[in-house]
């Protein structure tokens, strides 16, 4: 980031190609909906090229690109008065699907494919603050430590929310495990 | 509960949750598209450089005055400057003019040497003077004495401009068609000649014989004059000059005595022959005295004697009495 804060541009496509695809996720899942994803996803790095003569190295780069993104995020809810949108399982999948028994289907890639579209399901079924915390977990990589820095929670409460999320996740696919 | 007894059951839940976790990175698999990706790395690429071109712009904007005010001074002083210079040489180039118009007066009543005096030290003065006396040469002016004085002139102008071409030197050629066809000292072919012997005064050439004396007195001096001229001269006439250089300086203080004493007796030549040679002077005053003309005997004996004053008075002379 200090380089590209320098003015190389490689340096941009270096950070892009190894954080685009958590932070798109990250978005996607947040606000269920790919399109305002992508323009959340579009402002979250513009905010960081337009940001980069400001940048000053506090953390990893990773808290801080997805403290731009929860920021983002933040004035999207904001704005939009968390308009609950049709899930994004639901866009693609076929809901008699998610509500088959996983027995009944003789198909392994069909049911893998339900046990994702569930797995996600259940992933936008998480309360707000569970949700983030656990995709900053699995999609940013980050430590407790950096996610209370990039949430603005304690540590503990950090904590506690990674974990009711994996409990929540884990009952609601206790039938594929 | 401890915070370390807390983060080992999250530890211990995460591992039970690993395949949930491989499951869940299995299904997230969603990425933005390409077209999004040229658009943000084209936004980010464009962004350096127009801050590349804005830095580059601040420096530009930034040194704008301060560049501009500098470039009016340095403009200002140097025209400040030259119109001083201009301002400055236009009152010395006019002196010279006048002095150099009035050249003639001057040298019949204070001589060349004199002159040379002064004659200006700024070579563009001089080459300034130079012209004027070339153009402010009267008509009508009788062609020998101002000749003369342009010669020298001429000589001492040349000597402190060398920078000039030689065919810029040529403008006594177009001095009046009333001067008669002497011969071009400043032509670049022509060898450096002596000024014309002129004898329109006494007082003119009485000056030149002052000046020769005084170059005489003065060696340096003449040495110096006549490693002025020779930059401007034609090879041979350097070689004449070098040679002449190689003489010893009492050869040259003899040979500027005897062209003095040349011109004293060009000058004297108006005289009566008589005074010329003592015999015939001492039997001119011979005469006088038997015609009884006695004071003259006296007066013109005592100016032989002045004149001749160990001359052998010839037996049967007898010396007048008044």
């Amino acid at each position: 980031m200090m380089r590209f804060a320098d003015g190389d541009a490689a340096a941009f496509d270096a950070l892009y190609s190894r954080h685009r695809g958590g932070v798109y996720r990250y978005l996607l899942r947040q606000c269920e909906n790919r399109a305002t994803a992508e323009e959340l996803f579009q402002d979250v790095w513009m905010n960081l090229v337009y940001a980069r003569g400001r940048y000053q190295v506090q953390a990893k780069f990773a808290t801080y690109l997805y403290t731009l993104a929860h920021n983002r995020l933040i004035d999207h809810f904001r704005r939009h008065k968390r308009l609950h949108l049709v899930p994004l399982a639901d866009e693609d999948a076929d809901p008699g699907e998610l509500q088959a028994s996983p027995a009944l289907q003789p198909d392994r890639n069909a049911q893998a494919r339900e046990q994702a579209a569930r797995l996600l399901r259940l992933v936008s079924e998480l309360p707000e603050a569970q949700r983030e915390v656990f995709l900053l977990h699995e999609e940013g990589d980050l430590s407790l430590e950096e996610i209370a820095q990039v949430t603005g929670a304690n540590r503990e409460t950090v904590k506690s929310r990674l974990r009711y999320a994996m409990d929540k996740l884990r009952e609601g696919m206790k039938d594929y495990l | 509960m401890s915070a370390a007894s807390d983060d080992r059951e999250l530890e211990q839940a995460l591992t039970d949750a690993a395949q949930l976790r491989q499951r869940y990175r299995a299904a997230s698999q969603d990425e933005p598209s390409a077209a999004l990706d040229s658009m943000i790395s084209s936004a980010a690429r464009d962004h350096v450089s127009r801050a590349a071109g804005r830095g580059a712009s601040r420096f530009a904007s930034a040194w704008r005055v301060p560049l501009s005010i500098a470039a009016v001074v340095v403009v200002s002083a140097t025209v400040s400057i030259l119109v001083g210079e201009r301002h400055g040489q236009l009152p010395r180039g006019s002196d010279r003019s006048v002095s150099a118009s009035g050249a003639s007066e001057d040298a019949k009543r204070i001589g060349p040497g004199a002159l040379q005096e002064q004659m200006p030290a700024a070579p563009a003065a001089k080459s300034q003077s130079r012209e004027r006396v070339g153009a402010e040469q009267p008509q009508g002016a009788a062609p020998n004495a101002p000749v003369v004085i342009l010669h020298r002139a001429g000589s001492e102008v040349r000597s402190a401009a060398p920078e000039r071409a030689p065919s810029q030197e040529s403008f006594r050629i177009q001095q009046p068609a009333t001067q008669p066809p002497g011969p071009d000292v400043t032509s670049p072919a022509a060898p450096p000649q002596a000024p014309p012997p002129v004898m329109a005064s006494p007082s003119t050439a009485l000056g030149r014989s002052a000046s020769l004396r005084d170059e005489a007195q003065a060696p340096e001096h003449a040495q110096e004059n006549r490693d002025r001229v020779p930059s401007e001269r034609p090879p041979e006439a350097l070689r004449k000059d070098r040679s002449a250089q190689a003489v010893a300086p009492a050869a040259a203080a003899a040979k500027i005595e005897r062209d003095g004493a040349e011109a004293e007796d060009k000058l004297t030549s108006a005289k009566p022959v008589w005074e010329s040679d003592p015999q015939a002077w001492l039997k001119h005053i011979d005469e006088l005295r038997l015609a009884g003309q006695r004071a003259d005997a006296d007066a013109s004996y005592r100016a032989f004697r002045d004149r001749y004053p160990d001359y052998p008075l010839p037996p049967g002379f007898v010396v007048p009495e008044r």
